[in-house]
Parts: structure tokens; C-alpha cells; sequence
């Protein structure tokens, strides 16, 4: 039987962070293998990125949706930024968008409130 | 007959996208004497218009528009990583895409030889649902489609460092329309391999050109003089409109191409030469993030366009990449003859 594949979306953020240890943590309990995916965007040249990542050009959405198809994904993981409810700031996104566009389901980590006290 | 100019609308921009970002209005100051010294400095723009939602809707989905004007009417943010929007870069979108349909506009109407659009935000990573990668709205698809829908044939050439993944996803399978793009790969977006040739009625309408980084102006223009060429006879362009980045020049702290401001004068030139006669050829700023280079390169650019000869930097040559756009040359023919 074809194991499990999560992609995990980073954005070097402790969101990203947060978001791959449920990855590795849910990998763990079903022997599903993970790919953490980081986008290089348009302002990222030469910004480091630890071994092990994938990096790939492009936008958070587009670069997880395609690693996704690639991988034959059966679930994308990405942390919330924590924009709130306001459902005009939606538009930036990127879990919102993923969970409007992804064919696969799309699980989304709520910051992490004793990490990020407000 | 002379230059069109529209936009380059320093006063008027709104679009405030913070410190140290590297889109910023200074480009278009940047952009505006680089038409002074290829002798326009004192071209009058034309007078400031905003698009239409019926003309921006020929390009764009409704609800990304009206998320979109919400977005930054709730104060603005960030649209992706490298995208910020403020209050004010909803207008100021409007009127980049207004400068674009007002340049084609007057050059319909017999106002000039060739028309330069200095807007801002740019525009050919925006696709019909989403803006990204400094992108609102996509200004040359937007005149690109007004020009369409009137019956035209248009080509779109891009020679931004960056894939115009917004204008290849519109135009995919749209047969009225070419996109032809050089830029360098791998890089943003990480889209436009050589195999993405268009889908459809539109297969081999899409063409691109893949160069690796150290690429210089004399492979760009092999690339024009041989895949293009070849292209716009067999397709017969009516227009021509030109995605103007000027960031594939050496100096550009964003990518790593190295052409120089005569390569893009060569550029402009060449491909002037593909619309069908004076007054169907507009070039629209893309990005360009080295002020000094970018003026350079407008000015190069839109003297050679005039066919002035004003050239401040040698040509580059000797780069990797001859060997890229033969393979597309190569591919594109056994599309077309698969079209036929």
C-alpha cells in the first residue's frame, strides 16, 4: 500500500514551524512520509533555507499547489498567519486560498497563542 | 508623427508599497527621464483614465476584482509575500490599466509611431484571480483584450527576467492573441518552461524561452530575430505590445541576467519591426528595480523604438543560452506544423 504523503508549506515564520510538527507528528502515528516545501519569492534571493527543504520559485499558493500535484499529496498542511476574522483580508490568504483550490484536503494550524502573545 | 506617452503619473501615484520595497514610485521618475533623454521630455502624457470594470472584466473574474477593491479600501496588506497593497493602489491600478488602453487608444486614432506606458503597479504576473508577485491587475492583458475584442490579432512579447505567468495563464488557449516571453529559469514565478506552449485552439501561441542566469543581449535577440520571427510570420500580428521589464539588466539586484541598455534598444527595435506598420506598437513597464538602469534602458529603448540612436551602454554578448533557443525554435516548428 502506497504510504501517505503530507506537503508542508514554510515560510520561515514560526507558523510554518508550528505547522510542521503537526505534519511530523501526525507522519509519526500513520507511517506517512512528509515534504516540507518552501516558496522563493520575487524579495527572497539568497535567503538560507535548512537542508532538507524543498525549494521551490513562485508564490506560497501556486508552489504548494503544484509540489502537491507532483507528489501525488494526500494532504497539504500550512500554518494561519492569524489575519482574524476580517473576511476582506482573506484575499492574502494563503491557507484560505489553498483550502478554496486544493484538490486534496487542506489541514490549516492556528497560531500558536503562547508562542505569539498578542 | 511622434511618441505616445501615458501614465508616468508620479503625482497621482497612490500605490505606497513602504520602505525599502523594491516596486516603488521612484521607478517611475526613474521611468519619466528615461523618456527625457531619448529626446521626449517634452511629450505631454495623455490625460489620466481609469479602466472600466467591463474592461477589466475581459481579463479578470469578478470576484477577484471586487475582493480586490475591497482589500485595499479596508486599509490594504499584504497580498503575498512580496506583494503589498495601501489604500490607494486600487486607483492607481485602474489608471496603469486606463494608461495601457489610452496609449493603444490614441495610436489608433493616428496620435503616434509608438506609445510608451509607464504604470505602476505592473501587471504580467496578475492572472484572471489573483495578483502576486507586485502585481494587481494585468495591464497588458487588459489593452491586449480590448484590442481582441475588436477583432485584432496581437502579439505580446515579454522580455521582463520574470515569467509572465498572469498573461500566458489568460491568454492560454485564446487563438487571437500570442504571448512570447525570454526570462530567466529557474526563477520567479517558476513557471514558463519551454514545453508550456499554449493549449486548444492556441497550441504553439504560447512560446517560451527559458534562460539560464549569465544569459546576455545577443542570445535574447537570437531569440527574437530566430524563434519569434518565425512565430509572428506564421501568426501575422496586428499589434504588438511589449511587457517592458528592464530587469534582466546586469546591474538589477533581482535577477541575474546581463543585458545592458543597447541590448534592450536592439530589442525594441526588432520587435517593432513585427507590427505590420508605424502606430501598433506600445511598450508597457513591467519591473526594473535599478533606477539608474532602468532609465537607461527606457531611454535606450524608446529612442531606438523612434529610431533615434540613443545608446548610454555598449551591447553585452557571449552569455550561456544559444543552445535553449534553438531548442525552442525547434519545438515550436514541429507545433506549428502539428497546428496546421
Amino acid at each position: 500500500m502506497k504510504r501517505y504523503r503530507i506537503v508542508v508549506g514554510l515560510d520561515g515564520s514560526v507558523h510554518g514551524e508550528d505547522a510542521l510538527a503537526w505534519a511530523r507528528d501526525a507522519a509519526g502515528r500513520t507511517d506517512a512520509e512528509v515534504v516540507a516545501v518552501h516558496a522563493r519569492g520575487l524579495l527572497e534571493r539568497g535567503v538560507p533555507v535548512p537542508d532538507g527543504v524543498l525549494v521551490e520559485d513562485g508564490d506560497p499558493v501556486s508552489v504548494l499547489l503544484r509540489v502537491a500535484a507532483e507528489q501525488t499529496a494526500d494532504l497539504i498542511v500550512v500554518g494561519r498567519r492569524g489575519a482574524g476574522g476580517d473576511p476582506d483580508l482573506l484575499l492574502g490568504s494563503t491557507s484560505h486560498q489553498l483550502a478554496e483550490r486544493s484538490p486534496c484536503p487542506v489541514v490549516i494550524i492556528p497560531p500558536n497563542p503562547e508562542r505569539n502573545p498578542s | 508623427m511622434g511618441l505616445v506617452v501615458a501614465g508616468c503619473d508620479v503625482e497621482g501615484d497612490r500605490h505606497d508599497t513602504g520602505a525599502g520595497h523594491p516596486e516603488r514610485r521612484a521607478r517611475l521618475e526613474a521611468a519619466r527621464a528615461g523618456v527625457r533623454d531619448a529626446g521626449f521630455g517634452d511629450v505631454e502624457p495623455l490625460p489620466r483614465r481609469l479602466a472600466t470594470r467591463d474592461e477589466l472584466l475581459r481579463v479578470h473574474s469578478a470576484a477577484y476584482l471586487d475582493a480586490l477593491e475591497r482589500f485595499c479600501a479596508a486599509g490594504g496588506g499584504q497580498l503575498d509575500p512580496d506583494t503589498v497593497l495601501a489604500p490607494g493602489s486600487w486607483e492607481t491600478a485602474l489608471a496603469a490599466a486606463g494608461a495601457g488602453l489610452a496609449a493603444v487608444d490614441a495610436l489608433a486614432s493616428g496620435a503616434g509611431e509608438a506609445a510608451f506606458v509607464g504604470a505602476r503597479p505592473p501587471g504580467h504576473h496578475a492572472d484572471r484571480s489573483r495578483g502576486m508577485g507586485f502585481c494587481m491587475i494585468n495591464n497588458v492583458a487588459v489593452a491586449a483584450a480590448a484590442l481582441a475584442a475588436s477583432g485584432n490579432r496581437v502579439l505580446i512579447v515579454d522580455w521582463d527576467v520574470h515569467h509572465g505567468n498572469g498573461t500566458q495563464d489568460i491568454f492560454w488557449d485564446d487563438p487571437s492573441v500570442v504571448y512570447f516571453s525570454t526570462h530567466q529559469s529557474p526563477l520567479y514565478p517558476g513557471t514558463g518552461r519551454m514545453g508550456e506552449t499554449g493549449g486548444g485552439r492556441a497550441a504553439g501561441r504560447t512560446v517560451n524561452v527559458p534562460l539560464p542566469a549569465g544569459a546576455t543581449g545577443d542570445v535574447v535577440r537570437k531569440a527574437v530575430e530566430e524563434v519569434l520571427g518565425a512565430v509572428a510570420e506564421w501568426f501575422g500580428p496586428e499589434w504588438v505590445l511589449v511587457s517592458a521589464g528592464f530587469d534582466a539588466h546586469r546591474d538589477d539586484p533581482l535577477a541575474d541576467l546581463r543585458l545592458t541598455a543597447a541590448d534592450f534598444a536592439d530589442l525594441a527595435s526588432s520587435v517593432a519591426a513585427l507590427a505590420p506598420g508605424p502606430g501598433r506598437v506600445a511598450l508597457f513597464l513591467e519591473g526594473g528595480y535599478d533606477l539608474d538602469a532602468l532609465q537607461r534602458s527606457v531611454g535606450a529603448a524608446l529612442s531606438a523604438v523612434m529610431g533615434g540612436a540613443y545608446r548610454p551602454e555598449p551591447p553585452s554578448s557571449g552569455g550561456p543560452g544559444g543552445g535553449v533557443v534553438d531548442a525552442v525554435n525547434e519545438l515550436h516548428r514541429r507545433v506549428r506544423e502539428e497546428a496546421r
